[in-house]
């Protein structure tokens, strides 16, 4: 099948079975790969009610058809699983180089199952395939990890690693790769910490087939060309998505002090430039990109220096403003902290950020946190607040579950500055002044993430007043993002530095064979977006309109200060955005599709389960 | 030979043209440059591709190597693949694929260097003309 | 003195009053924040400015003859 290596390898960690499935051409044509496959695999195999802790639960990695392939950085791998976050479908993508070496070693995806008896990992050399006892790789950092099997077993070899955040089931920890990318959200660190697998190694040596390689190669170098030739390619380069960080505070979005304020007064010491001139060493790249925003650093604290892939905007926004530090050197060391526990750095800022409002309101006091000062602007109490939660110890344990979780135990009132949307913490755009990205919080899939629709420009453009119009740019947009992650390759080309997506509508046939539009791809996107959605209808008698909603910060207090002072959102804006987009989406009132919908989708036969269970009408 | 390798980001686009251009395939390791990455130990990237010294003619058995217009080749009829000239090149620039059965090195095609992001492989661009190897 | 401001082609998707080129007449001094004020770009709806090939704060004071690029902010990865 061209585009696709072929092949499914299955793992069972209880009984140590690997099974190779051929990957079918309609699973092939209707999901594309990546979050498709991880959606279509979630809902079919993962049972009802499992425990997202328990064997029962099962790790979906996957790419699509760009990846591995001739054309800008088809990087991306979308790691899938009942997220132990949100206790609804759950999926994370990072890029890197591992998406094209699990193709070239023959497989699309990889499903993992069950818990080993012991620590271990996943060997996948081509063929050969072998769930090894990972010895005293557990209990290591996610990065010492990584260096340690590179150094066994060569550079070659691609390699995830979790680290002791992972191992200890944080239900917000990470799964690292390639020193400094992780697959961060929802806690797919934690689902293979619970499958005792500490690690997934793969090198392969094989040929991805496509349909038409000349016509492939005429569309990609003209791609090629015109990244190198666009003006903004060097600013990339330069500073990555730091870049971000000005921007994002001078128009009120940057999160500050546990989203009480959308700018910061220190925003000038984390901007691109200064990190540039600061702490950078080198760039690094994902696989065949040229935009090469990764950039690894140098960051010392209290005599130690250390060396980390970052930080980006998110962990800059989430660790740097939001904890109030002083300094892109403190965020830095704080972003490899996170990055060797194997912690989220957008959810670990969020819960220190939390843990920090909870000490200087007097909720949890010294008593609670062994002496320890918590407060906004210490790094110290960063540091020491995620150890506490990569251990699960002393104010951790309470942390460790999320900023939902902890305002549960916690209460006075927390919940309302626990800055989440079903269970997962919020991203790195405040958007009290931005109604259509408070709308794309609300109803992403996963919880409170940018990455399905960002559209704060849109607010922007056509007035941060405005309601009408908004639900549908949203929806477009829930559309168009994620299916870069079922095609396996990145958006930042795109979405950046403007490539048109003509380019990737050409990619498609070329790759795949297939004469899919680009719209046809779109509507199998939607087709996702309604499965992920039926797989919280199918887990939650309950579930519906309020889980779609922000915290109360965001509807009581009003932005206290900076370019958006006095703003909030209201009750009845927010009512009016839910409505407008149900109804777009052919979903009742309580945020259900209904069965006509799915059946307009082509999930007939879901629509009858659901409807059997009396979830949808 | 100048490579820039302190240019290099380590996006291995190279290796893909390399496959792309010689072998029709989206397969990096069947290609005649590597980058290897030092990043957890020396903060950088390597760029391991044959100088075209040929040190390997020299080496080899069956006199299955020979230099061209200062381009070292391997010629596929007669290579018995024995991998002499792999243990020999002291650049560790010919590589070996399984599916191929000959080592793969660089023949100054250009394409890698036409298309790398940050210009680091130039030289590689002025060695050749847009020739690839069979 | 004469400035050209162009406007990369994302930014004009996003608002498309805005030509993809303008030719502007400031007066000495003038800044790219005053640019951008002249073409009547909202704040908010740039992001990384270029002035020839060189990436520059919108602080920058302009000469006469300058190209300026306006790149659109980032949009959120």
């Amino acid at each position: 099948m061209y585009g696709y290596a072929g092949d499914i390898l299955r793992v069972n960690l209880s009984t140590s079975a690997v099974t190779h499935e051929p990957l079918s051409e309609d699973l092939a044509s209707e999901y594309i790969g990546g979050r498709g496959f991880g959606a279509y695999f979630a809902y079919r195999e993962i049972p009802a009610g499992a425990d997202p802790l328990g064997p029962a639960n099962k790790l979906i990695v996957a790419s699509g058809p760009f990846a591995g392939v001739f054309l800008p950085s088809g990087a991306k791998t979308s790691l899938s699983a009942k997220s132990p976050a949100t206790g609804l479908y759950g999926d994370s993508n990072v890029g890197g180089h591992l998406a094209g070496e699990m193709k070239y070693a023959g497989f699309d995806a990889i499903i993992i199952e069950g818990k080993a008896k012991e620590p271990s990992y996943l060997f996948i050399e081509d063929e050969k395939v072998e769930i090894r006892p990972c010895g005293r790789l557990w209990g290591m950092g996610a990065i010492e990890a990584e260096k340690a099997l590179k150094e066994q077993l060569g550079d070659e070899f691609q390699i995830a690693t979790i680290g002791p955040a992972g191992e200890n089931m944080v239900v917000f920890a990470s799964v690292n790769h390639d020193i400094g990318r992780q697959a961060g959200r929802c806690g797919m660190g934690a689902v293979m910490g619970s499958k005792n697998l500490k690690a997934v190694a793969i090198r392969g040596t094989k040929n991805v087939p496509v349909a038409d390689m000349d016509g492939l190669r005429k569309v990609a170098d003209e791609m090629f060309t015109a990244l190198m030739a666009n003006p903004a390619l060097k600013a990339w380069q330069d500073q990555g998505l730091a870049q971000v960080t000005t921007w994002s505070n001078s128009i009120g979005a940057l999160p500050t002090r546990n989203f009480h304020q959308n700018s910061y007064e220190n925003a000038e010491s984390f901007s691109g430039e200064r990190m540039r001139r600061e702490i950078v060493v080198r760039d690094k790249a994902c696989f065949a990109c040229p935009m090469a925003t990764g950039k690894f650093c140098r960051a010392s604290y209290r005599g130690k220096t250390v060396y980390l892939e970052g930080p980006e905007y998110e962990t800059t926004a989430l660790i740097g403003s939001n904890c109030a530090l002083g300094s892109i050197e403190e965020v830095a060391y704080a972003n490899y902290l996170c990055d060797e526990l194997g912690l989220d750095t957008i959810s670990a800022g969020n819960a220190v950020a939390f843990a920090m409002e909870c000490f200087e309101k007097g909720i949890i006091t010294k008593e609670d946190t062994g002496g320890l000062e918590i407060r906004f602007g210490s790094l110290h109490a960063f540091v020491e607040v995620a150890k506490l939660i990569a251990e699960r110890k002393g104010i951790g344990e309470a942390l460790s579950g999320g900023v939902r979780a902890a305002a549960a135990v916690w209460g006075q009132g927390s919940e309302d500055f626990a800055i989440q949307v079903k269970g997962l913490e919020w991203s790195g755009y405040e958007s009290r002044g931005a109604p259509s990205m408070m709308l794309a919080y609300m109803t992403c899939d996963i919880g409170a993430h940018h990455n399905r629709a960002w559209s704060i420009t849109h607010d922007i453009a056509v007035g941060r007043g405005v309601i009408e119009g908004k639900a549908a740019k949203v929806i477009e947009l829930q559309h168009i993002r994620p299916l870069f992650d079922c095609l396996g390759v990145c958006r930042l080309q795109w979405v950046e530095l403007g490539l048109p997506l003509e380019y990737y509508a050409k990619l498609y046939p070329a790759v795949t064979g297939r004469r899919d539009s680009w719209d046809d791809l779109l509507n199998k996107s939607e087709k996702i977006w309604n499965l992920t959605r039926a797989f919280a209808i199918r887990e939650r008698a309950d579930f519906g309109r309020a889980d779609d909603q922000p915290p109360r910060r965001f509807l009581q207090e009003p932005v206290p200060d900076g370019p958006l002072a006095g703003l909030r959102i209201t009750r009845e804006d927010l009512d009016r955005l839910l409505d407008e987009y149900y109804d777009l989406r052919g979903w009742d009132r309580n945020g259900r599709p209904t069965v006509e919908t799915l059946r307009r989708l082509g999930l007939g036969e879901l629509a009858s389960e659901l409807q059997a269970m009396g979830r949808i009408s | 030979m100048e490579i820039d390798v302190e240019r290099c980001t380590g996006c291995k686009l190279c290796q893909l043209v390399c496959s792309v251009g010689n072998f029709g395939e989206n397969n990096p390791k069947k290609a005649g440059i590597r980058i290897v990455s030092r990043l957890f130990t020396e903060a950088r990237y390597d760029v391991v591709v044959c100088d075209q010294c040929g040190e390997c003619i020299e080496a080899c058995p069956v006199d299955a190597i020979s230099m061209a217009d200062g381009i070292v080749r391997i010629d596929p009829d007669i290579c018995t693949n024995c991998g002499i000239c792999v243990e020999t090149c002291p650049n560790g620039a010919l590589f070996v694929h399984p599916e191929v059965d000959h080592p793969i090195k660089c023949v100054a095609c250009g394409e890698c260097a036409r298309l790398c992001p940050r210009g680091v492989l130039g030289a590689l661009a002025q060695a050749g003309e847009g020739e690839v190897a069979s | 003195m004469k400035v050209t401001l162009e406007f990369a082609k994302v930014l004009t998707v996003i608002r498309p009053e805005l030509p993809e080129k303008v030719d502007l007449d400031l007066p000495e001094g003038a800044t790219l924040e005053d640019a951008l004020a002249a073409a009547g770009v909202p704040q908010g709806l740039w992001g990384i400015t270029l002035v020839g090939d060189k990436v520059c704060g919108t602080g920058e004071r302009l000469s006469d003859g300058d190209r300026v690029t306006v790149l659109p902010p980032v949009s959120g990865g």
